[in-house]
């Protein structure tokens, strides 16, 4: 651990359980998240991404306790979130901000923009009256969105004008860290890359950083320092952007990266394709739990689960298998 | 020009467009404001006082004032202002020619007994008089008061410890919501007008009495509207990133939740009002609620009841107001129902 990381996380789970029958009798658990651990290191970004439901957005509402977490610990700065009580929690909150996925459900509708961005300011007692004004002016500057919009309401913008919203809205306490939870997934493509590069110019200007959880790896590529691939509630590979996109070790990572399309038709494609669906978390395969769909599984896989050990020759390259190098 | 008008209560006015379309709903309405009308302004309509006159030199206004001294509220001064009295209404045709007056469109009042009983209607009395001589129309419309304000107050109570109760079930559930549950499962299975019944036995029976009896035992559709509400909304995005931003409890439930919620609760409500003016007539009926000789739908249904076999007309006033103020209050919480969301139509 590096004085520089402002985020830890280590081993993190998030168990949740099935309650069935009479007496609400627990009979298993949604393992969502399964043992994962990662470091950010203040002011850069790491991409979290993986299919749907293996568990990305419950790592990120888990390290700001929106949901409980069953173990593990995370530590940000010097304060060990899960020790906190609510209050102090409460207070913690300010440097971590939370951007959403639905721009539309991620609004009060019968909230005005400023009060929705201003909301921040009144509870935290920072600003008032004019002062409050101005800082909300100043924030839909910076998002890029007019000061008039000031007293309109969430119905009367677009998806990419209402996640700028969001963003102004996380802005608003100055926090250190943002997690992104599939910021532009929900928007147009060309929407996407203006909040991507939006993103990048915020992280520039105040020194932000971010973990951003997505499921599109061009996406991700581009606005990442370090990108780690969940599958099943686990880490199984982890890496810098480059390394990962140019060497990528894991077969589920190597399948991922096969998908992306690629614009240059000269280009020629290998596509991997996968077989079978993901498994039920509540009910994850033995050993290696990409095994029943791994091209290269082997007699290992089934029976033991890998350790995240460095490939490549590379010690910050670290993935969990057991066949590839 | 058109975007500036959309900056307010976009959400209000929407729901308000769609509920002018259906004209049922717009009837309701319309019959419901009149009676409020109605009730407010009873003084003008059916008094013995005129609403404006000159005697002896000088101007009066004795049914307005009327209205606020009934009432007691207004201005000090019309409180202690005395009202212009005169003994009958032909004592009209006595003033002199330099005297002047405008009279409500029913020249009685509510109380007033005259020598002519159960009179049938007649152009002297629109709806005849009773078994005192008293003018039926005269009494119909200062007993509308008492079905507004029965529909208002004792919903109001309601709903704010339905809401409240309601509200807290959805908003922490566990073992608050299981506990909350249970209560309003308890208080649904009383038969809630025996229970009022019991209850006025105790009381002295007054119309606040019924109010406030009706109000404690009506809020349970409501609560349930509410919780579910609160359930639906509170792992919502923008409830969700309230929390993020640091908003405590309290302002998550009343500016986040909250106004999300009313719309199907204000639908409940009117459904309320209807069933509260329905217990009400049915309490005075009985002669548990509004008492003699002050006038209530029931009440007057009551007299006329006795008087069936003398004076059937009687019975015919009370008997449609009741129910056309119910089946008003309905028609608007249909409307309204819709207007919020169709596809709540099918329930309910």
């Amino acid at each position: 651990m590096s004085q520089k990381d402002i985020l830890i996380v280590r081993e993190l789970k998030t168990h949740f359980p099935i309650k069935r029958g009479l007496f609400r009798k627990t009979i298993g658990h949604v393992k969502a998240v399964d043992g994962v651990s990662f470091t950010i290191p203040k002011g850069k970004t790491l991409g979290l991404v993986g299919e749907s439901g293996c568990g990305k957005t419950t790592v990120g509402r888990t390290i700001l306790r929106l949901i409980p977490a069953t173990s593990g610990q995370v530590q940000f700065e010097n304060s060990d979130v899960f020790k906190l009580d609510a209050e102090q929690m409460r207070q913690r909150r300010r440097d971590m901000q939370l951007i959403f996925q639905d721009p539309y459900g991620s609004l009060n509708p019968r909230m005005t923009i400023g009060n929705i961005i201003g909301e921040a300011l009144t509870v935290h007692d920072l600003a008032k009256g004019k002062e409050r004004q101005e800082k909300i002016c100043e924030l839909l500057r910076k998002v890029g969105l007019s000061e008039n919009y000031i007293n309109r309401y969430p119905h009367e913008f677009s998806g990419g004008q209402r996640q700028r919203v969001g963003i102004a809205r996380a802005l608003a306490l100055n926090p250190k860290l943002i997690i992104c939870d599939e910021p532009v997934s929900a928007l147009d493509v060309s929407i996407q890359s203006q909040i991507v590069n939006l993103l990048q110019d915020l992280q520039e200007e105040f020194g932000l950083t971010y973990l951003f959880i997505a499921h599109d790896l061009a996406v991700v590529e581009h606005i990442s320092d370090y990108v780690a691939v969940m599958y099943l509630g686990k880490i199984v590979e982890y890496a810098s952007a480059d390394d990962l996109y140019e060497h990528p070790s894991h077969p589920y990572t190597q399948a991922l990266m096969s998908a992306i399309p690629q614009p240059d038709p000269k280009r020629k494609k290998t596509h991997i394709p996968l077989k079978g669906e993901v498994p039920s978390p509540s009910n994850p395969p033995s050993g290696c739990p990409f095994h029943p769909r791994c091209p290269k599984a082997v007699a290992q896989c089934k029976s033991e689960m890998p350790p995240l050990e460095s490939k490549n020759g590379n010690p910050n390259h670290i993935a969990a298998c057991w066949v590839s190098e | 020009m058109k975007k500036k008008k959309s900056q307010s209560e976009s959400y209000l006015s929407n729901i308000w467009r769609r509920m002018k379309k259906n004209r049922r709903c717009m009837a309701g309405l319309i019959f419901v404001l009149a009676m409020i009308g109605i009730a407010t302004f009873s003084p003008l309509l059916a008094s013995n006082q005129p609403i404006i006159c000159k005697h002896e030199g000088k101007w009066y206004f004795p049914a307005i004032v009327e209205i606020f001294q009934s009432r007691g509220v207004g201005p000090h001064w019309i409180k202690k202002s005395q009202p212009f009295n005169l003994p009958q209404f032909n004592a009209k045709r006595q003033l002199d020619p330099e005297e002047f007056a405008i009279w409500p469109m029913i020249p009685y009042s509510e109380f007033e007994q005259t020598t002519e009983y159960y009179l049938p209607p007649s152009s002297q009395h629109w709806l005849g008089t009773d078994e005192l001589g008293r003018d039926i129309a005269a009494r119909m419309i200062h007993g509308t008061s008492v079905a507004v304000k029965v529909g208002f107050i004792s919903m109001g109570i309601a709903a704010l410890i339905g809401i409240v109760v309601g509200g807290l079930a959805g908003y922490w559930g566990g073992w608050v919501d299981i506990v909350i549950s249970r209560l309003i499962e308890i208080v649904i299975c009383f038969p809630v007008f025996f229970l009022i019944l019991a209850i006025m036995v105790w009381l002295e029976p007054s119309i606040i009495n019924v109010m406030v009896v009706i109000g404690l035992t009506g809020w349970t559709s409501i609560a349930r509207y509410t919780r579910g509400e609160f359930i639906r909304l509170k792992t919502q995005d923008f409830v969700i990133a309230a929390e993020v931003v640091g908003a405590k409890h309290g302002r998550i439930m009343f500016r986040h939740i909250l106004p999300n919620a009313m719309a199907p609760v204000l639908v409940s409500i009117t459904f309320g009002i209807a069933g509260a003016i329905l217990v009400e007539s049915g309490l005075s009926w009985l002669g548990f609620g509004v008492q003699a000789p002050a006038p209530s739908w029931g009440n007057i249904l009551r007299t006329a009841y006795d008087s069936l076999r003398v004076a059937p007309h009687m019975v015919y006033p009370p008997c449609i107001a009741i129910f056309l103020a119910v089946l008003a209050y309905n028609l608007v919480g249909d409307g309204l129902r819709d207007a919020i969301d169709p596809k709540l139509r099918k329930q309910g």
